[in-house]
């Protein structure tokens, strides 16, 4: 499906009205695409976020970057590595939780508010 | 700075329905050892979090770096989900504070990522950010880096090449460090704390020799030619004996040994050095290095004179320091301090590979001095700090 080219504002928001299910959003250079995100539109649930899999779509979501391991190279496989141990170290940093993901866990309160800043 | 797309789904619910966007990072310019020209970046997660009171407002979010008035550092920018032909544009918003030298005005940056920034001003209540560009200059801005730019602070040092007496058992009771080698090292040092705006400079150079009383009994055997420390009883007693012997006062007084024996080690330990706080009230302050340590644990050791990790006169847990599992640098974010707790120069057995290069190559320990000031980090917020102690007056 495409939707027209539009810009963001000085908030850097864009806000988008689609039909299906899932949207690829490209950031376009001389009318060529230079990124790809796809963003989920989705009744279905995430992964649940006690789960590593869980874990790497939630922070997607909220900008974290996971590298560019998986099916679509965007870090998000349920795999552990170093990315997804500092994309939680950030995440807990940016949300006054204890700093204290070691080899790739996220304890029960990161867990929650993984959960409550994506909103499922 | 980030891109957030919220879609809408008019006829169900929707539960997923957002995307953040943030195609690049800062990073270290280089890998390996310390230079002065290629700092750490602060890029604990994206807010700003506390700020010094002389710093201003912001609205940036992103990661933050330290530059001296008057140099050149270079900072790499690494591109996390965007193609590699589409060029990046860097400007500066307040030039008269932080100016681009590379790329040209104009230019795009070139493949290699780096970007040179050079500090000019140190001022109150402002700062500069730095802007990336997609596109052309006038492009739309996909990241910022905030810089702080710091007048150099210079802290005087005196150092002692000490000899200890009662060494009739064979270890060198002097260190083994010429003056070469301590200037090379503080050399290093100097590259580390660069960032910061702080230079420490070899005032005065001493040779004494000096016998320590605190705990006779510690001291003997192989033990004699050693500073002896005890975990278990007032550990540091011999330490804080060493920083009143003729110590050079306004100056930091480090005493370069040839051992710290920890007693409770029944091996003698490896304890890489001991740093106490310049603050009023806790007595002598200063450095004891031993031979065994390196230039990464005399910049840390510094960091405690300028008081980093110590809060109201009294020792509380460095970075990485946990009530359970002390001794363990056990995550990424705090491997890359300077101020760790456990000092191993190699990583620990058993931990994920991936551990073992946070920037300055395998088995290297970080060297980044924290200008972010996180809540819910103690201990952070370092720059802000060390520099308060360093402007003195240095007692």
């Amino acid at each position: 499906m495409t939707t027209p080219e539009k810009e963001t504002g000085e908030d850097g928001r864009i806000e988008i009205h689609i039909q299906g299910e899932q949207a690829t959003l490209q950031l376009l250079w001389e009318g060529r695409a230079v990124a790809e995100y796809i963003v989920t539109i989705s009744n279905a649930d995430l992964e649940p976020e006690t789960a590593l899999l869980g874990q790497q779509q939630r922070l997607r979501i909220l900008g974290y970057q996971l590298g560019h391991m998986g099916n679509d190279q965007n870090g998000v496989d349920g795999n552990k590595r170093w990315e997804t141990e500092r994309a939680i170290l950030d995440f807990q940093a940016d949300h006054g939780l204890t700093i204290n993901c070691i080899n790739g866990e996220a304890d029960q309160p990161t867990q929650a508010r993984l959960k409550t800043e994506v909103g499922w | 700075m980030a891109i957030q797309v919220k879609a809408f789904k008019k006829t169900k619910e929707v539960k997923v329905h957002s995307q953040i966007i943030v195609p690049i990072r800062f990073m270290r310019a280089c890998t390996g050892p310390p230079q002065k020209d290629c700092p750490d970046v602060d890029a604990r997660g994206f807010e700003m979090a506390t700020r010094p009171k002389t710093w201003g407002v912001t609205e940036v979010r992103g990661a933050m770096v330290g530059i001296t008035v008057g140099d050149t550092i270079k900072v790499r920018l690494s591109r996390e989900d965007i193609d590699n032909h589409c060029p990046f544009y860097i400007t500066s918003d307040k030039p008269n504070l932080v100016q681009v030298i590379s790329p040209s005005p104009g230019a795009p940056v070139g493949a290699d990522g780096i970007i040179q920034l050079k500090g000019i001003r140190d001022v109150r209540d402002d700062t500069a950010i730095i802007k990336v560009h997609l596109g052309s200059p006038e492009g739309p801005v996909i990241g910022e880096l905030e810089p702080h730019t710091f007048n150099l602070i210079k802290v005087n040092v005196c150092v002692h090449r000490v000899t200890l007496q009662g060494a009739n058992h064979g270890i060198p009771a002097m260190t083994g460090r010429s003056d070469d080698d301590i200037t090379a090292m503080f050399g290093v040092v100097n590259a580390i704390w660069r960032p910061c705006g702080i230079e420490f400079v070899i005032k005065e150079r001493r040779t004494p020799t000096f016998t320590l009383t605190s705990t006779t009994a510690l001291i003997t055997g192989p033990r004699q030619g050693c500073v002896v420390i005890d975990n278990s009883n007032n550990w540091a007693v011999q330490h804080t004996e060493l920083m009143g012997k003729n110590p050079k006062r306004h100056m930091v007084n480090v005493y370069f040994v040839n051992r710290i024996w920890d007693i409770t080690d029944p091996n003698g330990g490896e304890t890489l050095g001991i740093g106490t706080s310049m603050i009023a009230g806790y007595g002598n302050y200063g450095v004891t290095l031993p031979d065994g340590a390196d230039e990464n644990d005399l910049a840390h050791e510094l960091g405690h004179v300028l008081n980093l990790d110590f809060h109201g006169g009294g020792v509380v847990a460095h970075a990485d320091d946990n009530a359970t599992t002390r001794h363990f640098r056990q995550d990424i974010m705090t491997r890359r301090r300077l101020m760790h707790s456990y000092n191993p120069h190699a990583v620990e057995t058993g931990e994920p590979p991936y551990r073992e290069d946070v920037g300055y190559g395998p088995d290297l320990r970080g060297c980044l001095l924290t200008l972010k000031d996180l809540p819910n980090d103690d201990t952070d917020g370092e720059v802000a700090e060390a520099r308060r102690r360093a402007r003195g007056p240095i007692p």
